[in-house]
């Protein structure tokens, strides 16, 4: 029964990135991955409200697994770091490795402020 | 909707593989290098048949391995171990995981 609330949440989590990232990049002119970087940024944060508030229930695991799971992504991330660093020299290898440090630093940092909130809270 | 589909059933897979590995790092570990060295090879090879706009990419690419993968938990993983752990988490992570996607794509490329 979990694995069916997973997979429904899931379903619900990949389309919710599907619709942030491209309301994202459709209100910025910069060519880099900003849809993705909002996505995992706010992912992480409420990952770790949730975490932090350390709640029961049946839904836990289909909000956090399922649906935060979904709605943020590592896979995507990898690929646009390698695309933006790929076959431009230096500036392009410096402008992946922004996209990997600055991506995960605020993940980090998201994470890190949504679990003390929560443990306030 | 091939989005919503394969996002669900790549959201149920990982929750499987959690399931089976005991360790919650290393079932996060080992779904985000394969789903990242696994899109880097599927959008190769669409590219290389000249099939970027087929049904393929929301299907597996968004939606299954979008949602197989993770950076909710891995940053939250990160901020709640302890500080080497962690460390090494986070550098094995990011290396493996990028190391993946250049596999994928060089396997992906080759006719």
């Amino acid at each position: 029964m979990t694995w069916v609330a997973v997979v429904i949440a899931g379903g619900v989590g990949a389309l919710a990135r599907y619709g942030v990232i491209g309301f994202v990049q459709a209100r910025t002119r910069d060519p880099r991955p900003w849809g993705t970087f909002v996505v995992n940024v706010t992912g992480a944060a409420v990952l770790g409200l949730v975490v932090g508030i350390a709640p029961g229930g049946w839904w836990v695991v289909p909000i956090t697994v399922g649906f935060l799971g979904g709605y943020s992504t590592f896979s995507t991330w990898m690929v646009e770091t390698i695309y933006l660093a790929e076959g431009g020299g230096a500036a392009a290898v410096r402008s992946g490795l922004l996209n990997l440090v600055g991506t995960l630093g605020a993940g980090l940092i998201a994470a890190a402020a949504g679990y003390l909130i929560g443990t306030w809270l | 909707m091939a989005v919503l589909v394969g996002g669900g059933l790549g959201a149920g897979a990982r929750f499987g593989v959690s399931l089976i590995i005991p360790s919650a790092i290393l079932g996060t570990f080992i779904v985000n290098v394969l789903g990242a060295g696994a899109l880097g090879y599927v959008l190769a090879r669409l590219r290389l048949a000249g099939r970027s706009r087929s049904v393929t990419v929301p299907l597996l690419g968004v939606g299954f391995l979008g949602a197989f993968t993770t950076f909710s938990s891995l940053a939250v993983q990160l901020v709640e171990g302890p500080f080497l752990l962690s460390l090494a988490y986070g550098v094995a992570s990011l290396a493996a995981g990028i190391l993946a996607v250049m596999m994928g794509l060089t396997l992906g490329r080759r006719t």
